[in-house]
């Protein structure tokens, strides 16, 4: 094609003209002052350049950060409006969508909407777009609001069933956004497919983690933007992957990717984040519950090397129990009446988990729950508790009653507006909330800056998550981490592991998605300190293996930066 | 609109000309009663009307306490509403401004008119918007001499400082138009299409070579998934059948690819005006003017 003559389309819109001769025939005309006005208003929407955000004059609630301001304008300018947004977790990529959404809307390029976020989502966007944003976003109720509204956020469960599904497919979309778009790396996936198959002009992809386990999820998402633009699948594998989880030709990688990603790192930006103090509070079980913990090992002890021996393999049950006894023996006295009363426990076996049961009914007094109420009557501000297990929550929350201090509860399984509501009620009136890791997923937290971590995840991730939750932009004060363990259990491994070997505590925010990201570090943890601790493994060689650990995060943490 | 000031002027304007009463009006802050009709037209309340209409006759008017500073402190304020450029109701206010102050027919007034003969006009405002991934706009306005057919530039410039009336003053003499407005509207349309010609479109270009990139790309990525699929062990069955689904797909990515960054002009006439109006306000109106868009 000649340059020179090229010529754009042209396209006008007609309707007004329409309506003029219309009124030659009634004579109803505005006055010229009506008239005058109209144009200045006019004049209002007019967008007088291709490259500047406008949308900040109409947004004065709203003070994003120079990073979130850049990487709206530098989608908008140079990504051509398809791009993941991959900031580490807490930079904002929520307010990055809402700029340049607001951006879309006001220039007119955007007017019909899809938003797919996680369920436990959908109200905070919803409430975030129109409180933060001007943007009169709904939540999707039922089948006639796909084409009731303009600007829908739902969830993607819903989205990819019938008869959702097939009205969504026949509609336009100027823009979608999903969020946790690591939800969509699996080709394979009906998320995936669904993403792929809907039509749309602009596409925003959000995650913190666009590589988790394989480099080719990664390939996933961009081939979702824009088909091709790391070449084909095997072009991709043989130019930039070394193995499935590391990638090789970075500059050239890195230069593909910067044309459909943008990362934002907490190490790089002027961000300060408000400090965190830790406090690992080793702890002496009472008698009893030193006895229980020792006889419910050697019980673990046997059935693993049992297991082991007859070549079975689903160390699951084993692995929850022994995580049980030390999050709280109450939680273990669960999954062993749960096993006594089960008919696939073997016979032989039967006898052992009802003395066990028996002997867990009997434990008098709890060390970590006596703590934990000395702790908390000594704070005067909100606190939260997290624990893995429901078993214990209940019994922190019963616990916490018996001492007349007020809890409300959050776990998995709450429907949004139940979390909202929980929320409000903490923020409110009651100064503690007891969580399960599942229930905190997608809430914030930033006006509570205390944290206990009643037992630990094996995972750092999942630490890192429920710090997350408090840890984040707009947390004002320092923030305090209490982390109970118990003395001679595998609980003080894990501390030390997380504390001393990969620092984790004094990790910046979002700095050990990306690490943990990249090894299935969470199974690798729990299979291999089971393994140690079942073989009797000596204090030394622990440590041995969890410094082995330690360095292979840290190695990994330097190839990932 | 950059100041609060400003704002909360266009308030008491759209106010006075859609003759919604102003209560108070003291500094960053207006009390006004919303008519009916107004009121519908700002307010998002479908269900409140149908069960207001159906069920009570007389209601009493909405009162609004608007405020322009966020800080305003009053005693007799309900529920005040603080607006700012982004508003909600701001931006209904301007809809509603642009909807009914559309379309508009006046004869010019003023004393040094007498005697004199005022020529039919039609004029119009549109927005010119370059749009490709990106887009930007500008206000242009035209009139067209309804006896002569000539086309002027920037009329609206010309013409914003001077008096209207619905009806011509008994001392001035009104020619009758001899084009239709058919007619002159397809004389602004002309003369717009060739201005848009003369323009330099390197915006345009850069926009379509962006296309052709993205385009190539897409078609590249598919001939080789095409490949590929040709190439499996598969069943012949299966392949057409991949090869299908990878041909609608590709379809669907191009269809997606025009329809965000093919480069285009948009024009969309926001009013229309028959205006009557002495000859000298038309004249040293430049006819033929270059016009350059970055």
């Amino acid at each position: 094609m000649e340059k020179t003559g090229f010529q754009p389309r042209i396209e006008w819109t007609d309707a007004l003209f329409e309506q003029f001769q219309v009124r030659m025939e009634t004579n109803e005309w505005a006055t010229w002052d009506l008239f005058r006005l109209a144009y200045e208003a006019e004049r209002t929407r007019v967008v007088p350049n291709f490259d500047q955000l406008i949308c900040l004059q109409q947004l004065p609630e709203v003070t994003p950060y120079p990073h979130q301001l850049e990487t709206a304008k530098k989608v908008l300018n140079e990504l051509h409006g398809r791009a993941i947004l991959a900031d580490e977790v807490g930079l904002g990529k929520t307010i990055e969508a809402g700029l340049i959404l607001k951006e879309y809307l006001i220039r007119g390029l955007v007017q019909k909407v899809l938003i797919l976020v996680p369920s436990s989502l959908v109200i905070q966007w919803v409430r975030e777009l129109n409180d933060k944003f001007k943007i009169s976003a709904q939540k999707q109720k039922n089948s006639y609001s796909w084409t009731d509204y303009e600007i829908v956020v739902s969830s993607i469960d819903t989205v990819k069933r019938d008869p959702h599904r097939e009205i969504v497919l026949k509609q336009e979309y100027d823009i979608v956004i999903v969020d946790e778009a690591h939800k969509l790396k699996n080709k394979k996936s009906k998320n995936y497919e669904m993403v792929n198959s809907l039509r749309k002009k602009y596409l925003l992809l959000l995650t913190a983690t666009p590589v988790q386990n394989d480099m080719k999820e990664l390939y996933n998402l961009i081939t979702l933007l824009k088909p091709g633009q790391l070449g084909s699948q095997n072009d991709y594998s043989s130019m930039f992957m070394e193995t499935k989880r590391t990638p090789k030709n970075r500059v050239e990688l890195k230069k593909a990717l910067s044309d459909v990603m943008i990362r934002n790192k907490r190490s790089e930006g002027g961000i300060t984040f408000t400090k965190r103090n830790v406090q690992s509070i080793l702890l002496d079980m009472y008698p009893e519950e030193t006895e229980l913990y020792e006889h419910v090992t050697e019980f673990i002890k046997e059935q693993y090397r049992k297991l082991r021996e007859e070549g079975k393999g689903n160390f699951l049950q084993l692995i929850t129990l022994q995580r049980q006894i030390c999050s709280s023996p109450y939680a273990a006295l669960v999954s062993l009446k749960n096993m006594k009363d089960s008919e696939k426990t073997p016979p032989e076996v039967r006898g052992r988990v009802e003395e066990l049961h028996a002997m867990a009914e009997k434990i008098p007094a709890y060390k970590k729950i006596d703590k934990l109420i000395e702790l908390l009557q000594t704070m005067d501000d909100k606190v939260i508790i997290f624990t893995e297990y429901r078993a214990t929550q209940d019994f922190i929350l019963y616990m916490l009653q018996q001492h007349g201090i007020r809890a409300v509860i959050f776990r998995g399984g709450f429907k949004r507006n139940k979390k909202d509501w929980m929320t409000e009620l903490f923020k409110n009136r009651f100064q503690v909330l007891v969580a399960t890791e599942a229930g905190g997923e997608g809430i914030n937290l930033q006006f509570c800056n205390q944290l206990i971590n009643f037992d630990l995840p094996w995972n750092p991730m999942r630490l890192e998550q429920r710090i997350g939750r408090v840890h984040r932009l707009g947390q004002q004060r320092d923030v305090h981490i209490y982390n109970l363990s118990t003395r001679g259990t595998i609980e003080e491994h894990i501390v030390s592991l997380l504390e001393e070997k990969i620092q984790m505590f004094e990790m910046v925010i979002g700095e050990l998605d990306l690490i943990l990201g990249n090894l299935k570090v969470g199974r690798k943890l729990d299979n291999e300190m089971m393994d140690l601790f079942m073989r009797n493994a000596s204090r030394d060689e622990m440590k041995t293996k969890l410094d082995e650990l330690g360095e292979e995060m840290v190695r990994v943490s330097d190839v990932v930066r | 609109m950059q100041s609060q000031e400003e704002i909360q002027d266009f308030c008491r304007r759209y106010f006075q000309a859609v003759k919604a009463p102003l209560l108070q009006d003291e500094p960053a802050y207006l009390q006004v009663e919303l008519p009916r009709d107004v009121d519908k037209e700002l307010i998002d309340r479908p269900w409140h009307w149908m069960m207001v209409e159906t069920i009570y006759k007389d209601i009493p008017n909405t009162v609004k306490h608007l405020i322009f500073q966020q800080d305003l402190q009053r005693e007799d304020m309900e529920r005040p509403e603080y607006l700012t450029f982004g508003s909600l109701f701001l931006s209904k206010m301007i809809d509603s401004t642009k909807k009914r102050g559309s379309c508009t027919c006046g004869y010019q007034q003023g004393a040094m008119l007498t005697g004199t003969t005022l020529v039919p006009v039609l004029m119009i405002t549109c927005k010119l918007s370059l749009i490709a991934d990106r887009c930007r706009d500008e206000i242009v306005s035209y009139g067209v001499h309804l006896l002569t057919g000539e086309v002027y530039h920037d009329f609206y410039e010309r013409v914003e400082g001077l008096t209207f009336t619905p009806q011509p003053s008994q001392l001035v003499q009104v020619e009758t138009a001899k084009l239709s407005m058919q007619q002159g509207f397809t004389k602004i349309r002309d003369q717009v299409h060739s201005e848009i010609q003369a323009m330099n479109h390197t915006w345009a270009i850069d926009a379509q070579d962006n296309l052709s990139r993205e385009r190539e790309q897409l078609e590249t990525y598919y001939q080789s998934l095409g490949l590929v699929n040709a190439d499996t062990q598969l069943p012949d069955e299966e392949k057409a059948a991949k090869a299908t689904l990878f041909q609608a797909e590709l379809r669907l990515r191009l269809e997606e690819l025009e329809w965000r960054c093919a480069p285009r002009v948009k024009i969309e006439p926001f009013q229309f005006a028959l205006l009557y109006l002495s000859e000298t306000v038309l004249r040293g109106a430049n006819v033929s003017r270059e016009r350059f868009v970055q």
